[in-house]
């Protein structure tokens, strides 16, 4: 997201003079703008039990107020909480619990499975093996479902390292939108 | 769920009123403004093209077929009427009066009476009732977003829940 810190109100200025207040009050408008669902993106509670919802992972809505869990493709209609309502974490971490802030509309970089060769254009699905990745080989499998989220614009920082680095630029697309079987 | 209240932003306090700062500021109120109520930001600004009942908040529209109107949305309807969903965030508007309505981000969706089931991530589905939603499964699936927080609805006081979404054009199931 923006980094609005960077927008300093007190430069050659008296910091608590009306204008520097006025302006304070703008960046703090603003800075609430960009964590909104007005600008796509939405804060919620992680429902994980365990593990820590990093930056780049995929979840999705939980059955709880504003919550979410690591998305996963392989769950199917018996367990749809793990599988609706696609969102990229933007916080470094979220432990089970926590709150964090999650992109629904926009772009964000998102993590994908290893040893994958992706390319800009190619679709973006939810993952059937590792919990909150993504990946560009639709799922075929029986009982696994395709979970579309987005398309990717850049894949260059994408390599199987050393060091690793699993991150594509996302355009989430209709994450909403309903989903099909493989 | 609506849309930013800019009103509580003094621009002129301690300031002179007419003087280049205040003016400044101002200025950037009014841009905030205009940005918080448009389409970048998730809202349209859309005129009823209903002969004779209101759109109230909470309602789903579909964009009609006159220039940036809209109609309640309903599923099993003629085209017009499932196409290009959003939500109205005005309190009312009155047939060919101009109103705000929310195509993605959160918004206060009103559903039929009698459901018994909400859930949080459940989808909220085009309902064969004039600009409501609901929770059931309906012949023609049109999706309008998922639940987030399903708390507040109580049936016919306030059939209210809070959706997500982030589309309003929707593919034919």
């Amino acid at each position: 997201m923006f980094n609005l810190q960077a927008f300093s109100t007190q430069k050659s200025g008296v910091s608590d003079g009306s204008v520097a207040n006025a302006l304070n009050k703008i960046r703090s408008l603003l800075t609430k703008l960009l964590h909104s669902p007005e600008t796509g993106v939405i804060e919620l509670t992680s429902g994980e039990v365990v593990e820590d919802i990093v930056k780049g992972k995929i979840v999705a809505l939980d059955n709880e107020i504003y919550q979410c869990v690591r998305a996963y493709a392989d769950d199917g209609p018996g367990q749809p909480f793990t599988c609706r309502g696609f969102a990229v974490c933007l916080s470094d971490l979220v432990e089970p619990g926590e709150k964090g802030f999650f992109r629904f509309a926009g772009e964000a970089d998102t993590i994908l499975e290893p040893s994958l060769t992706p390319g800009a254009g190619e679709s973006v699905y939810v993952s059937t093996t590792v919990y909150g990745s993504g990946t560009n080989v639709a799922p075929t499998g029986n009982n696994e479902w395709v979970r579309k989220v987005g398309y990717i614009k850049d894949a260059s920082q994408y390599t199987a390292g050393p060091p690793v680095n699993l991150f594509v630029r996302m355009i989430l697309d209709k994450c909403c939108e309903n989903q099909i079987q493989a | 769920m609506g849309i930013f209240n800019l009103q509580g932003f003094s621009a002129q306090k301690s300031l002179v009123s007419d003087g280049a700062t205040a003016n400044a500021l101002n200025r950037i109120r009014d841009l905030l403004n205009d940005l918080l109520h448009s389409p970048e930001t998730g809202v349209l600004h859309l005129q009823s093209d209903e002969g004779a009942v209101n759109i109230t908040k909470g309602m789903i529209v579909a964009i009609s077929t006159g220039a940036n109107e809209c109609v309640r949305a309903v599923e099993g309807g003629a085209p017009a009427a499932e196409r290009g969903f959003a939500v109205c965030l005005s309190d009312s508007v009155a047939p060919s009066a101009w109103g705000y309505f929310r195509f993605k981000g959160e918004a206060d969706v009103r559903l039929v009476n009698g459901l018994v089931d909400l859930d949080e991530a459940q989808a909220i589905n085009l309902s064969t009732t004039d600009g409501l939603g609901t929770n059931q499964a309906t012949a023609v699936l049109r999706r309008v977003g998922l639940i987030v927080d399903a708390t507040e609805y109580v049936t016919v006081t306030n059939p209210l829940v809070r959706i997500v979404t982030e589309f309003c054009c929707p593919q034919v199931a």
